[in-house]
């Protein structure tokens, strides 16, 4: 992620104070962010110059780049944009409340229950948004509660609640399939749907599930101070007055709907949830606040990134992005299997 | 259990009205988890400018009495932090008044002045962000305990005795007129307890309550201003050190040891215990 060299830049701070800067990691996530929205404008199968590109953003330009710009790279760079920050935000949001590093919205099976809860969305209200935004928060909270109670009744291993979500997963995963399977009509791209992929979305979609991601956000925006306690324990976050119950289950929440708001976009994408935070987590110690706010500009920096590789590793060919997120993310997973516990709970 | 009465002289001249004005005291308590009651006591009064020692056998209830004290766990009976109902009191309000230490705790991946910061957190806005005073308080709990100086350390590069002290800052940091410290001496080697005992007394005389559990008799009596012994499910003693060493059966019934006055110059503890 380029993060680990933010590591050892450290201000000399008062006691008391943030120990790390976080500027030197925002600033390099945005301009990194830039530059892949930039160029995910510039990629594309269709050859429009740049110059056209630039004068249609502004509403000028051929009619071809106008179609191109506005119908197909900018919803895509946009849903990138709100898919990236809400799976990467949320994956670290349940971490923090779960305690565990290997918590994410895919590995639980999360994304799998809004995915869906979202096709049974369009077989009872095809093609409207919001009815689809709902049911997948209601699919993401019913899969991240199964998963957590099954997983905190079953055992004290962090390990557990990948396996709870493992076979949760492929109950909703065979339910997914069962659906596409008898109404292929409902999916324009099964792959891209059922690994996740950003070529369906529309600026309509996107326009619904923005302000949905920005509630998501300052929800957990104003669960982070008390957040910030949860490793700590139970015990001592309650002595320092945190309602510790009160504030899991809303970052749970919290956390559904933003997975709930990516899912409804891109499909069931894996990988970000559980990659970003991670790197995050490795490359900055200073609290919860601040790893948030990493994962707000790096988590689209990840998925714009692989979805840019996605459109041009096989050009002319696309490949969804969640195939591509597979690959970097299934190694990073197996390495975080295989080394010691860390983080900001012991 | 009236256990500040009149036969009790050291207890008696700090008590009074302050352990129901700024103290903890609490009535018809019955403490425990689910249905089973582990520990009853019919008054007992805990009060500021003091430490006070819960002593008593392994499981007898200790660390359920700090816990219901401190409003973490529900318990039956009337418990009042400085003259208010602990059960109207919201988790912050109560956090301002009385500071939990539970005697296992995390290491978690922070710097020791972050940890710290976390005490201020029912003394923060809204927002949660640190202020002016937040800052001081948290510089002061650290100078308190001596550990300005390893503010910076991450608590994984602290020994065991460094960590204790630096989550005793983050109470210290909560500012709270009571601290109830959950076994705070388990892990600390002779030298840090001998440390510990001595901040203790410190933040007595500055005017805080602290109340500490503990199954290390020698240095409960040693350290104490006044005790309390649970055994057989309830308060069986309480009173100053030195009348409660008077009376051995009693010790003994909540113990299983007695304790004798050690007469040795420059020895640690004042007490040892006798089988």
């Amino acid at each position: 992620m380029g993060l680990a060299a933010a590591r050892g830049d450290k201000d000399a701070p008062a006691a008391g104070d943030r120990p790390a800067s976080l500027v030197r990691p925002l600033v390099a996530g945005l301009a990194c962010l830039a530059a892949l929205v930039v160029s995910s404008l510039l990629v594309g199968n269709s050859a429009v110059a740049a110059a056209d590109l630039a004068a249609a953003l502004v509403g000028g330009g051929p009619a071809a780049a106008r179609l191109v710009l506005w119908q197909v790279r900018l919803p895509r760079v946009l849903a990138a944009l709100v898919c990236g920050s809400a799976l990467a935000v949320s994956g670290l949001t349940l971490q923090v409340a779960l305690g565990n590093d290997l918590a994410s919205p895919g590995l639980m099976g999360v994304n799998s229950g809004a995915g869906l809860a979202v096709l049974v969305a369009s077989l009872v209200a095809p093609g409207l948004a919001g009815p689809r935004l709902t049911l997948a928060f209601v699919g993401a909270m019913g899969a991240t509660a199964v998963v957590w109670l099954v997983s905190r009744a079953a055992g004290t291993s962090r390990s557990t609640l990948v396996l709870v979500g493992v076979a949760v997963s492929s109950v909703f995963s065979a339910g997914i399939d069962a659906i596409v399977t008898v109404r292929p009509d409902l999916v324009a791209d099964r792959v891209s749907f059922t690994l996740g992929g950003l070529q369906g979305a529309s600026l309509p979609q996107v326009a619904v599930a923005a302000p949905v991601l920005a509630a998501g956000l300052l929800g957990v925006a104003a669960l982070s101070g008390g957040l910030e306690l949860l490793p700590l324990g139970d015990e001592t976050a309650a002595g320092l007055g945190l309602d510790v119950g009160r504030w899991r289950v809303l970052a749970v929440c919290a956390s559904a709907g933003l997975a709930a708001v990516a899912v409804s976009l891109a499909g069931v994408i894996g990988f970000v949830g559980l990659v970003v935070p991670n790197a995050v987590r490795r490359a900055w110690d200073g609290g919860v606040r601040g790893g948030l706010a990493l994962c707000l500009v790096w988590g689209p920096c990840l998925l714009l990134g692989c979805d840019l590789l996605a459109r041009v590793l096989f050009f002319p060919y696309e490949l969804p992005v969640g195939l591509v997120l597979s690959f970097v993310g299934a190694p990073f997973f197996v390495w975080l299997l295989a080394r010691r516990r860390r983080g900001w709970r012991e | 259990m009236s256990g500040n009465g009149a036969g009790v002289p050291k207890a008696s001249d700090t008590l009074g009205p302050d352990a129901f004005g700024t103290g903890i005291a609490a009535t018809g308590l019955a403490c425990g988890y689910g249905e089973k009651v582990v520990l009853r006591a019919d008054l007992l009064a805990l009060s500021r400018g003091m430490v006070t020692g819960i002593l008593g056998r392994n499981g007898c209830g200790k660390s359920t009495l700090l816990r219901s004290l401190a409003g973490l766990v529900p318990c039956q009976g009337e418990v009042l932090l400085g003259g208010s109902g602990l059960r109207g009191l919201g988790h912050q309000e109560r956090a301002r008044r009385v500071a939990f230490l539970p005697q296992s705790l995390a290491v978690p991946d922070m710097t020791v002045a972050t940890l710290v910061s976390h005490g201020r957190y029912a003394r923060m806005g809204r927002s949660k962000v640190m202020g002016a005073a937040d800052r001081e308080a948290v510089v002061a709990a650290l100078a308190t305990v001596g550990m300005g100086d390893l503010a910076d350390r991450r608590m994984a590069e602290l020994s065991g005795g460094q960590r204790q002290l630096a989550y005793l800052a983050m109470v210290v940091a909560q500012d709270a007129p009571m601290l109830l410290l959950d076994e705070p001496g388990t892990y600390l080697d002779l030298e840090h307890q001998v440390r510990l005992a001595a901040l203790l007394r410190r933040l007595a005389a500055a005017g805080r309550g602290v109340v500490v559990s503990t199954h290390d008799v020698a240095a409960a009596f040693s350290a104490c201003d006044r005790l309390v012994l649970l055994g057989e499910g309830r308060v069986l003693g309480e009173g100053a050190p030195e009348v409660l060493a008077a009376q051995p059966a009693l010790v003994r019934r909540c113990l299983g040891v007695a304790v004798a006055p050690l007469d040795v110059p420059g020895a640690v503890h004042r007490y040892v215990a006798v089988g």
